[in-house]
């Protein structure tokens, strides 16, 4: 009779660990939850689904025909020049001045924001860290349009260092950093302005490297209207 | 009369015991064994809707984990990318790849892809990634070397006892704050220090430099 039990007991634990597996083990299902409690609460978590809303999304968009303060309806352009040339302090674009757009009134600027450019070395290191880690992938670690994903066919990736960039206002190169260009996506969305900005000075710096011109990397000048 | 029980009754009793003592050592044993999150959680690797493949983008291609995961420095929750970010260099490279339509589709609808959750938290414990990021704790300490993963899995437990661990004990987890997203990095052994070693050495200098100071024994640090 002992035989027989543990005979039993034996196959029941076999049985239970061919069921139940070893832990680590690779599985789809979700683990049963013996005691939940309050770790599932009514409440809306960022980028979660949401029973609430008809969208089915937690995250809100804005109503339609939400206009931002200081644009108009297109998003881009000014509704008043008051605000131009005043430096923003803000995250993402929030007042279509010089910092956040790239543009003096009608043209682009040329000059990265005072307030960053007094930031000098610090700025560039910046520029740098945010630039490896969003542009490199298909400009390169230097700039020369020939990053890892070139490999993989993304064919019409510009070198920073060409000449046509190099004579491009910073405005410019802000405003495609943040729009996109041709094949290039909005980086907008995903870099924050000050950061953008940080990039235009990096690049600024790769291209003087390119040229040879090492010590004009520490140059900054104040920002100005280019036509 | 015959005798009712035969001999071998008189050690029943006894055989009983036996086995409910085994049984007595084996229930809680597999109680332990199994009814632990390092066994429900650990490994938990759901199907998504398009087989996205850390090993190829982060691993093979050496995207940056923030190229994607964009706001993880600044915000509490580390942000799943938007259909922009992937369309980036999907609008041309595996552009016709039918693994890719629902991305298509988002992209085109403005309906996001419903991705999966992998790691959770309870709802009544509010995890900071910014915190721990810019504290110089490296995704791969929660995360596991998912630049290894051609489908991610969970490899920590996330129990509270789990974070607890390391909050006792930060000096293993903190490293430079540039080789945070550096899933392969260790620290460097000076003459005959184990990796661990220099780790808690170089942890411990970082923890002071930087005042760490992980909430032990104040439940409120995590439990709003």
């Amino acid at each position: 009779m002992l035989k027989i039990s543990f005979g039993a007991l034996t196959i029941a634990a076999v049985l239970g660990l061919g069921f139940a597996g070893f832990r680590g083990a690779k599985t789809e299902l979700t683990h049963v939850e013996w005691f939940n409690d309050m770790s599932h609460q009514p409440k809306e978590q960022p980028q979660h689904h949401s029973t609430f809303f008809n969208d089915g999304r937690s995250a809100r968009q804005p109503v339609a025909g939400t206009v931002p303060i200081g644009f108009n309806l297109e998003g881009r352009y000014f509704q008043t020049e008051g605000n131009n040339l005043v430096d923003g302090h803000g995250g993402f674009a929030n007042q279509p001045d010089y910092f956040n757009t790239g543009r003096m009134g009608d043209v682009y600027g040329d000059g990265i924001p005072a307030f960053l450019a007094e930031r000098g070395a610090d700025l560039l290191a910046r520029g740098q860290q945010r630039f490896d880690i969003n542009c490199a992938i298909c400009h390169g670690k230097a700039g020369q349009g020939n990053g890892p994903i070139k490999a993989f066919g993304l064919m019409t990736i510009r070198a920073l260092t060409d000449e046509g960039l190099r004579a491009q206002p910073d405005g410019q190169i802000f405003n495609t950093i943040t729009h996109g260009k041709s094949t290039m996506g909005a980086y907008g969305p995903v870099i924050t302005v000050e950061d953008r900005w940080a990039i235009v000075a990096y690049v600024r710096a790769l291209q003087k490297v390119a040229e040879g011109k090492l010590a004009a990397v520490a140059e900054t000048k104040p920002a100005e209207a280019k036509k | 009369m015959p005798q009712i029980f035969p001999r071998g009754a008189n050690f029943v009793p006894l055989k009983i015991i036996l086995v409910l003592a085994f049984l007595g050592m084996a229930a809680p044993a597999a109680i332990w064994y199994y009814w632990r999150p390092e066994y429900t959680k650990i490994g938990y690797q759901p199907a998504q809707p398009i087989p996205f493949s850390h090993k190829v983008h982060a691993g093979q291609l050496g995207l940056d984990c923030r190229y994607c995961h964009s706001f993880v420095e600044t915000a509490a929750h580390s942000n799943i990318p938007a259909a922009q970010v992937c369309m980036n260099c999907h609008s041309q490279v595996q552009k016709d790849n039918p693994k890719l339509a629902p991305l298509r589709e988002a992209w085109a609808t403005g309906k996001p892809v419903e991705w999966v959750q992998i790691h959770k938290t309870p709802d009544h414990a509010y995890f900071n990634h910014s915190v721990h990021i810019n504290r110089g704790v490296s995704c791969v300490s929660c995360h596991g070397r998912v630049d290894q993963m051609d489908v991610v899995a969970q490899d920590q437990s996330l129990s509270m006892d789990w974070c607890l661990t390391c909050h006792r004990a930060p000096e293993n987890a903190l490293r430079p704050l540039d080789k945070v997203t550096d899933l392969g990095w260790h620290a460097t052994p000076k003459g005959k220090e184990s990796i661990e070693q220099a780790q808690e050495n170089l942890g411990k200098e970082l923890q002071k430099q930087r005042g760490v100071n992980p909430p032990v024994s104040n439940c409120a640090g995590c439990h709003r």
